[in-house]
């Protein structure tokens, strides 16, 4: 049997401020829908409505966008005249016959690994909610956590890009563009962070 | 909470290199090479963000302080909060090592002036974030809200 669920800030008739972090107490009569937090003047809902369709649509458009990112040429390096396109795992994969593993990995695991695990999680995460699953809410607020501090990481390969086209500059000598895979990645990993956001994980505590 | 204010000296950080690299040169050279999007992303996350969020604190932190109110101090606040998650210069340096790691082989590097002062910027935000207690400034912030009412 489970334990009984503890009291909720929706079940004692309170709300929480989701900005500045305000106990409120809930009015039960009046109109809703414009309730303003007197603190901070934010919108404040003890749910957030359509949190749950809004995360849906956000992870459904990054992992669209994930698809051409990782398939069309992120950068192409050209050193003494030649070079050729290549995408984020063409990168990784150079750099692991290079010898340099460590920061292979490092580039594998926040370009390759981050993006779409967190897309999985988000939306184990909604599953879980939508259907009620008998999972520990202590688990889903970890990974939740998790999935929110991760997530900047993802840009490390966007800023890659930036400094090593405004580095290497000499010409035909080496000379390193940016390509279109480029701006389908960073639009994937901005849109993953707002689905993050959208989720009101005050929704992992109700029944 | 206090040494925040002696922080936007260091705003201006340049890394300097043979060809040049900077945090704005980064974002107008994307820029130039035809993604507006990716540059105005880079621009917003090293950039922007990171003086945007300096300045607003500061501000409010000098309100505080004076005991001075404005209507709009509690929005304020709320922006830097929002600010946080798009302030990315951990995540910029990190990819400034992968970079040169990347081009070790084929050119001789060295950091520039710019460099120093990125890493202070770098290090004294993120003592910034850590020493900052937000529950205080909204005390403090509603205390104020409070007394210009009464």
């Amino acid at each position: 049997m489970q334990k009984e669920r503890e009291l909720t800030a929706k079940k004692a008739g309170m709300v929480f401020c989701q900005d500045c972090h305000k106990l409120l107490r809930y009015p039960e009569t009046q109109a809703h829908d414009d309730l303003e937090c007197p603190r901070c003047g934010a919108a404040v809902h003890q749910r957030e409505p359509n949190s749950l369709t809004r995360t849906w649509a956000l992870i459904i458009t990054a992992f669209i966008l994930l698809i051409p990112a990782n398939l069309f040429p992120i950068m192409t390096f050209t050193i003494k005249g030649s070079g050729e396109p290549s995408t984020i795992l063409d990168g990784v994969l150079m750099m692991v016959h290079h010898g340099m593993i460590p920061i292979a990995l490092i580039v594998f695991i926040a370009s390759i690994c981050v993006p779409f695990l967190k897309l999985a999680g988000l939306a184990t995460l909604l599953l879980s909610v939508q259907f009620k699953w008998k999972t520990s809410a202590r688990q889903r607020t970890t990974m939740y956590t998790l999935i929110e501090t991760i997530g900047r990481w993802s840009m490390l390969d966007v800023f890659s890009i930036a400094v090593l086209g405004a580095l290497v500059e000499l010409g035909m000598l080496a000379n390193v563009k940016a390509g279109p895979a480029g701006t389908f990645f960073c639009a994937a990993v901005v849109i993953t962070i707002f689905a993050a956001k959208s989720f009101d994980t005050r929704l992992i505590w109700d029944d | 909470m206090w040494p925040a204010i002696s922080m936007p000296i260091i705003e201006m950080t340049i890394l300097g290199d043979t060809s040049f690299n900077s945090l704005l040169n980064a974002s107008i050279k994307i820029y130039q090479a035809g993604y507006a999007w990716v540059a105005f992303v880079v621009f917003f996350t090293s950039i922007l963000a990171p003086a945007a969020k300096l300045l607003v604190l500061l501000t409010v932190l000098l309100h505080i302080k004076f005991k001075r109110h404005t209507k709009l101090l509690p929005r304020l606040f709320r922006y830097y909060v929002k600010l946080d998650t798009w302030e990315m210069l951990d995540v910029y340096i990190i990819a400034m090592l992968v970079s040169v790691i990347k081009l070790f082989d084929i050119a001789a590097i060295h950091g520039g002036l710019g460099l120093y002062c990125f890493v202070g910027l770098l290090l004294t935000s993120i003592l910034v974030t850590v020493k900052l207690d937000k529950k205080q400034i909204w005390e403090s912030i509603e205390d104020l809200c409070k007394k210009n009412e009464s």
